[in-house]
């Protein structure tokens, strides 16, 4: 309920929002969940895996039931934690995980046969006959929230920084840090993920250096660039952070997560720590509370989440809350599980040595039995919120991603951070505020390498008592949950370490104890304690597991950030991208680059397009735009020799002015790249890399000069993007070329195939190479790239008389089939090397020591039946084969595969189907039938050799 | 003589200088830039940009290559860039001091920077210009018209 | 994130390096080298934890290549 005054809210602030449909009011400065307690709701969802009622635990980050799916002004999340999202006006929240609704749950049967649903009852419960027949089923249920079907637009901003300090954590003491920092020059970055600054101020009052907690907070706030709702969620590499930072509002197009990656020279850990449950029976019914949550929300919200009130703990803070409670006209009783009370105000009953032994209550807590922790006797005690508190965990948790070790402290119960300065506040286990003032500040200080600035003052508090751990009441009885998210029991810590998981990793996985999205944070310590009592070993030696990021969930798109829709990843784009476009090319990406596939006319299929362009560019004309293959021009004095030794050709006794076909290996003899080489001048030499390629080919020849060959004189240009090249391919080519009015003589004497000549055109410098990948007589004619757009469209106004077409890239892969040009990662894999292509020349004739050259003589690459590159021609000359499709053989009543097809297609001059493939002992094998095996059926295929057409290569030299 | 007409880069904040070189051989301090017009930039220990604004650069001898064509240059200006460059790139601001250059990634992509005057130049190959261009565009939307409610 | 030290443009965030793993020396000629020697600098490396020499290119800043000596364990540079 709601109180009539207090809180840090805005009571003339109405905010309307709605639960599961039902209408409610909260005030501006609610969470989701202040809210929903105080309009008195208590079961706000349904566990994991029993769909048990679950209420509100925590105030914060902690908190691990009240996970909701929150729809506000057209954005969906699903899967928000009621505690951590600002209440507005508009809010329509539901429950998840539930059916019809938390409230009623038909799905809670499930509980009925938590006898049969252990932890791993995958492996148990549902493993025979099949485990697949359960899985579907099994999956369907799981998760919480919904997703949407709705597309997320929105772009992302991602925002990089640096830094001296960072801090993380907003309360005492990482603001008294970024007071000593602020004052002493070096640039801050205050990170805290509440959307007002103050931390523990916000929730108990106090006064440092004679103002309000809270005010001094505000005041201390432009020291440094605060960044509010930012939850810092990773510690990575060498002082780098991620943050996400949530926004009510952004700019159209615009979502409300902004992801910071900030690089800090160095780091305050303020993290704080958290609060942890008491494991006992039935401690999972809603209306069961962290005592600190009760009073955060007591003070922040005005909220009173019960009016007769058990408070249960072993140690003294939380009795700040039986006060409170008191003070707010609760009726309250503390059960003090040490036999000496904790500081005791006037009035307020205790009773020493007091543990809950068990709760009840149909729709949430109605009452509590109360004992010793023997359970001897026991006390039924009517109440509707039980406040626990079984001590603090310190969150470690970034400090522990950054590297941090941490020691078990057995006097406080806590994994504490050794962190030196870097740590501050109740993450060090510190209790009291001025505590955390003086080692905020102490910090501070540190970062910014000393200063004369006071810490700040308040009144000093009273050494607390020592807590009691008590990590498990009465072992024996009833269900007592460990982690609440996902449904582990202490019966299932004991099953683990009994069936041999011992390790505290082990014990999470097997249970999976601390993997859901709370991540652990109030079963993590308690779990731990378990098992090592169950396996006879203290905690400090079962230790905790390893801390990952993210601290609390990060959405996907807020790390995508701008990469969606076309900025997705870079594309580039050709030069004459708008003209292909005008043309009607069906633009694919190829290797990174936009290509047009073909140019399909209007009612035209894509296979139809393909066809008239490759039977076009094969009777009479074909323009081809080829300006993404890669350009690198090589000088330097000892240019030849370098090249000799990249490449598996020979490149050194090339003529200037000629072009070679050449393989680029790796040092496994596997071929990476192949292109065209040309000789410029002695010392200058052009290559071609596929398009894909160009980069690889240059950081490979870049990597080997640096570290192999660093004194031999060579240099490298990548100037791809500067020329445009066209390809004019066809029987018809010369007759185009003889109209084109360039200065290079394009006779077949002056420039026969794999030649090349620069000159002009028109004015623009130019290069012309005869070189082919269609089979076809063919010239290149490379422009600088701004006139791209102009040579074509005067080489098609050129070859419009001439029949000419233009074709893509598809048509080009067809043309190139019927001539059994390879392409590489096509035809090729990671395992082919030159000899399965038939290319030996090189590697019998090649002194100097090329890359894969030793790798070409190992017993593997000498064996005798490799797979071999051959062509195949279907039996059904109207059966393409599928690419990747198996020819098999039988042995010994199985299949046995003898490779595959890598190219197939229909071949437009000879109107058949033909294809390409890698087969063992394949060149061997011509004239063989084969057996092509493709789901579940089989059909024929004659081995010949790797082209079609013109197999003297007649029509090159046109 | 057919007129061939040369093609301009449509997209805001481009400039197009008269000239760029590339040019191995000459040695010159890592990430400096030399010169005002032309301005030679550091690329590698042997490798420079040599950048004509006004007129073509007059580069002679060694190994020279022209890539006029091959980079397109936006030069970004006004209250924003900081931020602007903070969304791009992970690079230090402080390393873009008058008189030095970095080569890093911007949106993604391999990039030349460095300070002209008052404003800050990207060069990027012109196969992945309209990328950047579109990237830009975008991110000019975070700044313009935010809303506060 | 890692930040790594290029010898000519200082220190810079991991996304503009390339690895180049542990580096080798080159068995030449070829001719001399036998099958299991060969095959040892090809595949072979020794992958320790703690310090590791390495290959890293400034792939997207100057591509050049350097080496350094990095804790595979806590990720540290050790010597550039």
């Amino acid at each position: 309920m709601r109180l009539p005054t207090g809180g840090r809210i805005d009571r003339s602030k109405p905010l309307r929002f709605t639960w599961d449909g039902r209408a409610m009011t909260g005030y501006a400065g609610d969470s989701i969940a202040s809210a929903l307690l105080a309009n008195g709701v208590r079961i706000v969802a349904r566990s994991f895996k029993y769909h048990r009622p679950r209420g509100i635990w925590g105030a914060g980050v902690d908190e691990p039931n009240a996970v909701v799916d929150v729809v506000w002004q057209g954005q969906h999340d699903p899967n928000a934690r009621a505690t951590l999202v600002p209440l507005r006006d508009g809010m329509a929240v539901r429950g998840v995980n539930a059916f019809p609704n938390v409230a009623f749950d038909v799905f809670g049967a499930i509980d009925l046969f938590h006898r049969f649903l252990p932890a791993g009852f995958y492996y148990k419960t549902f493993k025979w006959p099949n485990w697949q027949r359960f899985e579907p089923r099994i999956r369907a249920m799981a998760g919480l929230g919904r997703v949407g079907t709705l597309r997320d637009t929105r772009a992302y901003e991602t925002r990089h920084a640096k830094c001296d300090l960072l801090i993380i954590g907003g309360g005492p003491a990482g603001l008294a840090a970024l007071r000593a920092a602020g004052a002493g020059g070096v640039s801050v970055i205050l990170a805290d993920d509440q959307p007002e600054l103050g931390g523990s101020l916000l929730t108990d009052p106090a006064e440092i250096d004679g103002v309000d907690g809270a005010a001094w907070a505000a005041s201390v706030a432009g020291q440094g660039r605060v960044l509010s709702r930012t939850t810092v969620f990773g510690a990575y590499d060498d002082g780098s952070y991620g943050l996400l930072q949530l926004r009510d509002h952004a700019p159209e197009g615009w979502g409300t997560a902004r992801l910071w990656v900030v690089r800090a020279a160095k780091v305050i850990f303020a993290t704080g720590s958290i609060e942890r449950p008491l494991v006992f029976p039935d401690n999972d019914r809603p209306g069961i509370m962290s005592a600190n949550a009760v009073r955060r929300f007591l003070h922040g919200q005005a909220v009173l989440p019960g009016r007769t009130v058990i408070v249960a703990t072993n140690n003294d803070s939380a009795y700040a809350t039986a006060h409170a409670l008191a003070a707010a006209g609760a009726s309250v009783l503390v059960a003090d599980a040490r036999g000496e009370p904790g500081p005791v105000a006037a009035g307020l009953r205790v009773l020493p040595a007091t543990v809950p032994l068990a709760t009840g209550g149909r729709r949430g807590l109605a009452w509590v039995d109360l004992g010793p922790q023997d359970g001897a006797r026991r006390e039924r005690v009517p109440a509707d919120l039980l406040a626990v508190s079984g001590g603090w965990s310190p969150a470690v948790h970034l400090f522990s991603q950054g590297g941090g070790t941490l020691r078990w402290d057995e006097a406080l119960a806590a994994f504490l951070p050794d962190g030196g300065e870097t740590v501050a506040g109740s993450i060090t286990g510190a209790a009291d505020l001025a505590t955390c003032l003086a080692q905020g500040h102490a910090a501070g200080l540190a970062a910014a390498g000393g200063g004369d600035l006071t810490a700040p003052r308040t009144a000093p508090a009273p050494a607390p008592g020592k807590i009691l751990p008590v990590w498990q009441i009465h072992p024996s009885a009833g269900r007592q949950w460990v982690d609440l998210q996902n449904d582990v029991t202490a019966k299932d810590v004991g099953l683990a370490a009994l069936e041999g998981y011992r390790s505290v990793e082990h014990l999470k996985r097997y249970t999976t104890l601390g993997m859901a999205t709370d991540q652990g944070k109030t079963s993590n310590v308690n779990g731990l304690a378990l098992l090592a009592a169950a396996t006879g070993r203290g905690i400090a030696e079962v230790g905790t597991t390893k801390f990952r990021p993210p601290f609390t969930p990060v959405p996907l798109a807020a790390l995508a950030g701008s990469r969606h829709g076309r900025l997705v990843a870079p594309l580039r784009e050709l030069p004459a991208h708008d003209d292909h476009l005008a043309l009607g090319a069906d633009m694919r990406d190829y290797g990174g680059w936009a290509r047009p596939g073909c140019y399909q006319h209007i009612g035209e299929t894509v296979i139809a397009a393909i066809a008239r362009e490759a039977e076009n560019a094969r009777l009479r004309l074909g323009l081809f735009d080829g300006s993404s293959l890669g350009k690198i021009e090589v000088q330097g004095a000892d240019a030849a020799a370098f090249l000799n030794l990249m490449y598996y050709n020979e490149v050194a006794n090339l003529r200037p002015g000629r072009l070679r076909y050449c393989l680029l290996l790796r040092e496994t003899g596997v071929v990476f790249d192949d292109g065209v080489v040309a000789r410029l001048a002695a010392d200058r030499y052009l290559l071609s890399p596929s398009s894909s390629h160009t980069a690889g080919v240059l950081a490979m020849l870049q990597a080997w000069h640096q570290t192999e060959y660093p004194t031999m004189q060579v240099a490298f240009h990548d100037v791809t993007a500067a020329w445009a090249t066209f390809a004019v391919s066809g029987p018809r080519a010369r007759a185009l070329m003889e109209q084109l009015g360039s200065t290079v003589d394009v006779s077949e004497a002056a420039l026969p195939h794999m030649a090349m000549a620069e000159g002009t055109l028109h004015g623009l410098p130019c290069r012309m190479a005869r070189v082919s990948f269609t089979g076809d007589t063919s010239y290149e004619i490379s422009v600088p790239s701004s006139y791209a757009t102009a040579v074509w469209r005067h080489l098609l106004d050129l070859g419009a008389p001439l029949g000419m077409m233009p074709y893509g890239i598809e048509t080009l892969s067809v043309l190139r089939a019927e001539k059994g040009y390879i392409l590489i990662g096509t035809d090729t894999d990671g395992m082919t090397l030159p000899v399965d292509l038939g290319l030996e020349g090189p590697l019998r004739t090649k002194r100097v020591d090329f890359v894969g050259k030793r790798s070409l003589l190992t017993p593997d690459a000498t064996r005798a039946d490799r797979r071999q590159f051959v062509g195949l021609l279907p039996d059904d000359p109207d059966n393409v084969p599928a690419v990747g499709s198996h020819t098999v053989t039988g042995q010994c009543g199985a299949r046995r595969s003898l490779g595959w097809i890598t190219s197939a297609c229909m071949s437009p001059l000879l109107k058949r189907s033909i294809a390409l493939g890698m087969i063992e002992g394949g060149r061997a094998r011509t004239g063989e039938t084969v057996e092509i095996f493709h789901l579940g059926g089989i059909t024929r295929a004659t081995i010949c050799a790797p082209v079609f057409v013109d197999p003297a290569g007649e029509r090159l030299h046109g | 003589m057919v007129e061939l007409t040369r093609a301009r880069f449509d997209a805001p904040n481009v400039v197009t200088p008269a000239s760029l070189h590339l040019v191995s051989g000459p040695v010159q301090a890592p990430n400096t830039a030399e010169g005002d017009d032309p301005v030679t930039l550091w690329l590698a220990p042997d490798r420079v940009l040599v950048v004509g604004w006004a007129q073509p650069a007059a580069v002679t001898g060694g190994f020279v290559s022209d890539i006029t064509d091959g980079q397109i240059v936006f030069q970004l200006s006004g209250p924003n860039v900081a931020d602007v460059l903070a969304m791009g790139t992970t690079l230090d601001p402080a390393l873009l001091a008058p008189g030095r250059c970095a080569q890093t990634l911007f949106a993604g992509v391999r990039a030349l920077v460095y300070r002209r005057g008052d404003a800050v130049c990207v060069h990027v190959d012109r196969p992945l210009a309209r990328f950047v261009a579109d990237w830009l565009a975008q991110t000019a939307t975070a700044f313009a018209g935010a809303t506060t409610r | 994130m890692l930040l790594l030290p290029c010898p000519h443009c200082g220190l810079r965030d991991e996304p503009e390096f390339s690895f180049g793993g542990e580096p080798a020396i080159r068995p030449v000629p070829a001719s001399a080298v036998d099958d299991a020697t060969w095959a040892d600098y090809v595949y072979l490396r020794s992958n320790e934890k703690g310090p590791h020499r390495e290959v890293w290119c400034h792939s997207g800043g100057c591509g050049q290549w350097f080496v350094l000596t990095r804790d595979t364990a806590t990720h540290a540079v050790i010597t550039p």
